[in-house]
């Protein structure tokens, strides 16, 4: 493990050029332990885990199967305890800065009584600081932004397709207008061109607000499309952190360029060679 | 016995094609089968007593049940609407209450842990055990009727609510801690409308069950003459071998079971039509 590059020394640099903003995350020394159901042996699921991420900068969490993406990604929600380090978001607790952040799950995690938009709704109501009228302003005019058919609006999940219901999830993460967005590999379970067309939807909706975005992947693509940076997690521990060398603004142009061929290569080597670690 | 088959299939294939003229067919088609049953059954029991010679008192013709139903239809009638009556209020304060209970149960590990036993208790005690202690307690009236109904139909209600409130899709409830919720909004925006397809299964069963209860509960009342329902009366026509009224009341009490089950059925698709997604959901 000694051979990988420490993670806060890289991340010096990179928060160098990221407009000095201060942090919109910062873990120091998370750790999070689980009790292996067959051994009765625990397992540290993150281990002293640090992670920085600079405000208004898209990081993607890449990594194999139980590497721990997804709890790190619970645990800056406040949806998994930890058992050591501190998790501070725009240098408060997970507590106080619920109402700056947004969660969007693998699955559209839609209320099946609720229709389309009372579902995007929803996280206003519980706000309970903006009263009817506005809320459902809001979430028409939100939902028109990710592209959501109006006939559709007063329809039930049931009747949704699965592009709609996740266009409507995403209407209600950012109907709050969060500052910091989490998503654990929120097209995981869409075809790919409905992927690359919610992918570039995003990215617009990202460039237009300066948002801090976290989010879990397992394909690389997706991972170099919309990432500033890219973190590839080994064990409970950030292993690589890459930069992502192409230009902003990106148009789905970028996708057949040689550059985006080459960072895929670099990126794809690098899981591999973690993975070669592990067996080492 | 080659009709009922011949008729099954014809039901099967004229389902398949559409048109109003059609669907009539075919629901006429699916009364036919069990219709043909019953002339069958009513033909059998005619024929066992020519042929054995079984005394009236042990077994009427269907003729003199008939008979029987058409003299004693001011009583049945009176019977069926009281039996009726304790049922619906039984089955209307065990949804009531059970819900109620269930909700207190999701709210509380300990409150359920020290409880829930007492509710399966309820669902295992013999209620022919118990209802002559009610009697006793509550006295020969239509209240005591109505409890011996609540206590036999409400556990299906609140084992299915609490299930409900409890078996919440788990990115569900996250969505509702990420986004602060308290208690409460938790309870009212999602474990009750989650739990309102489970409330209405657990009616389904329990409606069969409160008309049981009620007839079991007024067996015990006796024939004070305070309390006129259906097994009521039925106690006083099997003391005076009225066999064939009696089988009336059988009848009676059967059809008001029926007729329970098919209205609740008939609410519950109209209220599930937006919860069915629930179910689908959860199993997602």
């Amino acid at each position: 493990m000694e051979r990988l590059p420490r993670p806060k020394e890289i991340l010096i640099n990179t928060s160098l050029d990221s407009r000095n903003a201060g942090f919109a995350i910062e873990c120091s020394s998370v750790t999070v332990r689980f009790i292996d159901r067959r051994t009765f042996q625990q397992r540290s699921i993150l281990n002293r885990m640090d992670l920085q991420v600079p405000a208004g900068k898209v990081v993607a969490l890449l990594g194999k199967s139980g590497c721990g993406k997804s709890t790190l990604l619970r645990s800056i929600a406040g949806l998994q305890s930890i058992d050591e380090g501190r998790i501070l978001i725009d240098d408060r607790s997970i507590e106080d800065a619920r109402d700056s952040l947004a969660f969007v799950f693998q699955e559209p995690a839609l209320l099946p009584w609720r229709t389309a938009i009372e579902n995007v709704c929803l996280p206003l109501e519980l706000q309970g600081n903006v009263n009817r009228v506005e809320i459902h302003r809001r979430a028409i005019r939100i939902l028109d932004s990710v592209g959501f058919t109006h006939s559709d609006f007063s329809k039930l999940p049931l009747h949704l397709s699965g592009g709609m219901k996740m266009r409507a999830s995403l209407a209600r993460a950012l109907v709050t207008e969060p500052t910091l967005m989490l998503l654990d590999e929120p097209f995981a379970a869409l075809d790919d061109i409905l992927r690359w067309r919610l992918n570039e939807m995003l990215l617009e909706l990202c460039n237009a607000q300066s948002r801090t975005i976290l989010f879990v992947t397992h394909n690389i693509a997706e991972a170099i499309f919309l990432s500033h940076q890219i973190a590839i997690l080994h064990d409970g521990e950030i292993a690589r952190w890459i930069d992502n060398p192409l230009p902003q603004p990106r148009s789905s142009n970028l996708r057949s360029s040689t550059e985006f061929a080459q960072f895929y290569g670099q990126i794809s080597k690098s899981l591999a060679e973690i993975s070669l670690d592990d067996r080492a | 016995m080659i009709g009922p088959e011949q008729t099954l299939k014809m039901s099967e294939n004229t389902e398949k094609v559409s048109g109003g003229r059609n669907l009539r067919i075919a629901i006429l088609g699916r009364l036919f089968a069990p219709l043909l049953v019953l002339v069958l059954l009513v033909i059998v029991w005619q024929v066992a007593i020519i042929f054995f010679k079984i005394h009236p008192i042990i077994l009427p013709t269907p003729l003199a049940v008939f008979q029987s139903f058409w003299t004693e239809r001011s009583i049945l009638a009176k019977a069926a609407f009281i039996t009726g009556a304790a049922a619906l209020c039984g089955l209307v304060t065990s949804v009531v209450l059970g819900a109620m209970i269930a909700v207190l149960f999701s709210q509380s590990a300990k409150l359920r842990a020290a409880f829930y036993p007492y509710v399966i208790f309820l669902q295992t005690v013999p209620i022919v055990a118990i209802a002559p202690l009610l009697i006793i307690w509550s006295g020969n009236n239509f209240r005591t009727i109505v409890l011996v109904s609540v206590i036999i139909s409400i556990f299906p209600i609140v084992s299915n609510t609490t299930a409900g409130l409890l078996s919440i899709n788990e990115n569900l409830r996250d969505l509702f801690r990420v986004n602060d919720a308290t208690r409460w909004q938790t309870l009212i925006k999602l474990r009750v409308p989650a739990a309102v397809s489970h409330l209405v299964l657990g009616t389904r069963i329990s409606c069969g069950l409160a008309v049981i209860g009620a007839i079991v509960g007024e067996f015990f009342v006796g024939n004070s003459g305070a309390y006129d329902g259906l097994g009521t009366i039925m106690t006083q026509w099997q003391g005076r071998q009225y066999t064939s009224a009696l089988i009336a009341a059988v009848l009676v009490s059967t059809l008001l079971g029926v007729l329970f089950f098919g209205s609740i059925n008939l609410l519950s698709r109209t209220v599930l039509r937006r919860w069915t997604s629930a179910a689908n959901l959860e199993s997602e």
